[in-house]
């Protein structure tokens, strides 16, 4: 991960300069706040996540149809995915920032609806929306599919597939071509393009 | 509640509701849909999974969701409970046969604690069929009246989604229904 304006976590001054510009009268829990968001943008940027989402969506793309009636299985799987992802950060946040709690940080989140805007709250409120989940899914697949790419692909995963952590996590079983399944494509994944979206400061 | 249940409630806009159109297989949930969005509905075969459609309507934005109500899906149902502002539930009126059944269907769905807030509007479709039985008949047929009902805030409105007679009725009493249940507290 290159993002550096995030690098000490512990400091609350980075969050504090960057997420509220620097106010003079701050409360204690103002400044947690600050450092929780902090984090959380750096779990939303952070390649791990994007792996996981990606190995998530490689592996039950298949069964998603470009169709306008939905299959009763999206909406299993799209709990699955909710649940994954929600996982994943709070477990990242509880290391990440000691005090850490969901009851206090949802709270705090009740109390500042006028703050809860920018990339990072975009890109959260995302994941709650099926269509959206519905149309990720429906590009992941089509990536898959490689149609007319696949000369591009092959190239460019010589290089790629080994040394990516996608290609061992969750990726068994799979139906989608070899050549596909390394992150070559993921610079044009909506995915990919939301986690870089998300890692620009408000 | 999660993180995100909580940033969607943080996020979501005010006048934002979800709506769950249920009912079975062949009452017409569909085709109510699209006939009222305006799509042609000259085409629709039974639902297996669901659709999703967002309605602007007066005002308010309606996420609706439609689920297939043939018996094999309907144990899917519950799947698509959480944070429903509104029932619609939609009755074959022409369909004499199945009105125990769909009596049955109704009182175990207005059972589900995570409904138990939920606003119920019911369609008494295909009014425009002949030997479809009346919107005072399917309201006594139901048991409207009954204690299952007594808790609830509920309305009945004869339809056609054929036609399109008796929609916006239909719709309007909904809208205005949760809005003056959520919406005028906060």
């Amino acid at each position: 991960m290159d993002h550096v304006d995030f690098g000490s976590l512990d400091s609350s001054c980075d969050s504090e300069l960057l997420i509220d510009g620097g106010n003079q009268n701050m409360t204690e829990e103002d400044v947690l706040f600050d450092t929780i968001v902090g984090a959380l943008e750096n779990v939303l940027m952070d390649e791990d996540f994007n792996d996981m989402q990606s190995s998530f969506c490689f592996k039950h793309c298949g069964v998603f149809e470009d169709t306008e009636e939905s299959k009763l299985v999206y909406t299993s799987l799209f709990s699955e995915y909710t649940e994954l992802i929600e996982g994943y950060i709070i477990e990242r946040l509880t290391s990440e920032v000691p005090s850490f709690t969901m009851d206090a940080f949802g709270s705090m989140l009740g109390e500042r609806q006028d703050e809860i805007t920018g990339d990072v709250f975009d890109m959260l409120m995302s994941f709650t929306d099926f269509s959206e989940f519905k149309d990720l899914m429906l590009s992941y697949k089509s990536q898959a599919e490689g149609s007319g790419l696949k000369g591009l692909v092959d190239i460019v995963s010589k290089e790629n597939f080994a040394s990516t952590p996608a290609a061992g996590l969750g990726m068994a079983g799979l139906s989608i071509e070899p050549q596909t399944k390394g992150k070559t494509f993921d610079p044009l994944s909506p995915a990919s393009r939301e986690a870089k979206d998300a890692g620009v400061s408000p | 509640m999660g993180l995100l249940s909580i940033i969607r409630k943080v996020k979501s806009k005010e006048r934002e509701c979800r709506l769950l159109i249920l009912g079975l297989d062949n009452a017409g949930k569909t085709t109510i849909l699209k006939s009222f969005n305006g799509e042609d509905i000259n085409s629709i075969s039974p639902t297996l999974g669901f659709n999703i459609k967002t309605l602007e309507h007066r005002g308010y934005t309606l996420n609706c969701w439609d689920v297939g109500g043939q018996q094999t899906i309907r144990s899917y149902w519950r799947n698509y409970f959480e944070q429903t502002d509104g029932v619609i539930w939609v009755v074959d009126s022409a369909d004499r046969v199945r009105m125990g059944d769909c009596k049955r269907e109704l009182i175990d769905l207005m059972g589900q604690e995570k409904l138990a807030g939920a606003s119920l509007m019911i369609f008494a479709n295909k009014q425009d069929l002949r030997g479809a039985m009346s919107r005072d008949q399917i309201r006594e047929v139901l048991g409207l009246d009954g204690k299952e009902f007594e808790n609830r805030h509920w309305g009945i409105f004869g339809c056609s989604a054929v036609t399109g007679e008796g929609l916006l009725e239909g719709m309007d009493w909904m809208t205005e229904d949760i809005s003056g249940r959520i919406f005028m507290l906060s």
